[in-house]
């Protein structure tokens, strides 16, 4: 029996991370109330990056946020969307939300640790509430709250890309809550550095891919 | 009440002779195999490979000359790495990734061996019967999905044990196995788990 419960533990050959391609894992979910994107003709893109690390976040605005934000830009445009540049600043939380006319809105999480997120027991939906500096609805307009129509069970861990595309067209109002409506994650092995924009850009690239469904064209 | 007699009148007499015989017997009547074990899990759908992550413990105790009973226990990992695809959800999810299966078995339970010899060379037949708990896993490149469940084991052998050495009886063991095991994961698509493999090891 010793044996036995000693192997339990101990014996079990863990895959090596050398036996992975080194490439982002991309995993998409979209909501189950939004079956034809083609109801959305503009959007915008929150222009900084949250960083997310350890127990607080904050805004980024440096060179590698904003080539990852273009290529957001990019990617929507080449699906068919117009892009509206609504002009806020992120990182002045004390400004105004945006007035431009997009339908859709993006925003970007880069993980940069997981102590927050691995001590933290998730509500589903709302996985994040209570982070420090995390998006706040009220950042897009009178949203009293998120609300997610489809499960989000993925976890975090560091180096990680998350991205949100919120519903801009829904009803508005303190008791409102605002739909997120697809929403992407790309991890890759600890290790991988954000300065590995190629990679990055190709987990990008990949989570439109298998979004087919965004495709308004 | 004289049939209750006479029956236990023969399982006396059968007990005496067995005993008998066993004294009888060259060498100890205890024996303790133990190893490295090589499988492979052909037709498992889930992850098909053939790895040595494994090794064996087994022991016994010969009743007969060429008949013993013992017990076993042993594991091994087999992994199978998946490229890079990806996999679409009914809900309209989508995950892309490469990813390695593993299986990690643990059977263990009784033996019965049957040798045709008892000097130097001894080869045998044997039968394992038992249980097996399996975990099987998903890894992706930061994560992984996990499944366990227990399964029953049974297990057909044949090898030989080598003792070279006068007066001693440390030897070397070397055989090879079949085993099937109920073992289901309706997560991962598993409905029984076959393996097939071979064990090298030393006998004391």
């Amino acid at each position: 029996m010793a044996f036995i419960l000693g192997c339990v533990t101990a014996c079990h050959k863990e895959p090596s991370l050398s036996q992975y391609d080194g490439e982002f894992m991309v995993y998409t979910a979209h909501s189950a109330e939004v079956s034809d994107f083609s109801a959305y003709q503009t959007f915008t893109v929150a222009d900084s990056l949250l960083y997310i690390d350890g127990n607080k976040g904050k805004m980024s605005r440096n060179s590698w946020d904003q080539n990852v934000l273009k290529q957001y830009i990019s990617s929507m445009e080449t699906l068919g969307y117009t892009y509206v540049d609504t002009g806020k600043l992120d990182s002045d939380q004390t400004q105004d939300a945006p007035e431009g006319d997009a339908d859709l809105g993006i925003q970007v999480s880069y993980v940069v640790t997981t102590d927050y997120f691995t001590t933290h027991v998730p509500y589903d939906p709302y996985w994040w509430y209570g982070y420090p500096g995390y998006w706040y609805p009220g950042y897009w307009g009178n949203w009293g709250g998120w609300y997610y129509s489809y499960p989000v069970t993925y976890s975090y861990s560091t180096q990680s890309l998350l991205t949100e595309m919120v519903d801009l067209t829904a009803d508005q109002g303190d008791d409102k809550q605002l739909p997120v409506v697809w929403n992407s994650y790309i991890d890759g092995n600890i290790g991988n550095s954000r300065n590995d924009m190629a990679r990055f850009s190709r987990g990008i690239a990949q989570s439109f891919a298998q979004s087919e469904y965004l495709d308004i064209k | 009440m004289k049939t209750f007699v006479r029956y236990i009148l023969m399982v006396a007499a059968v007990a005496v002779m067995a005993a008998a015989v066993a004294q009888a017997q060259p060498g100890r009547r205890f024996y303790v195999d133990a190893g490295w074990q090589f499988n492979g899990t052909p037709g498992n759908t889930f992850a098909s490979s053939a790895s040595g992550w494994g090794a064996y413990v087994e022991g016994g105790y010969y009743v007969l000359p060429r008949i013993a009973v013992g017990a076993f226990g042993s594991f091994n990992t087999n992994n199978d790495y998946v490229p890079r695809m990806t996999y679409f959800g009914e809900d309209g999810s989508a995950l892309t990734s490469d990813m390695v299966n593993s299986i990690y078995q643990i059977p263990f339970g009784a033996t019965l061996r049957y040798r045709l010899g008892w000097k130097e060379f001894q080869p045998y037949f044997q039968a394992k019967l038992g249980a097996n708990y399996a975990e099987e896993y998903t890894y992706l490149p930061t994560m992984a999905l996990k499944d366990s469940q227990w399964g029953f084991y049974v297990s057909p052998e044949i090898g030989f044990t080598w003792h070279p050495f006068h007066k001693s009886n440390f030897g070397f063991q070397l055989a090879a196995y079949y085993s099937y095991a109920t073992n289901r994961s309706r997560a991962f698509g598993i409905d029984g788990i076959n393996n097939v493999g071979f064990k090298l090891g030393v006998s004391f």
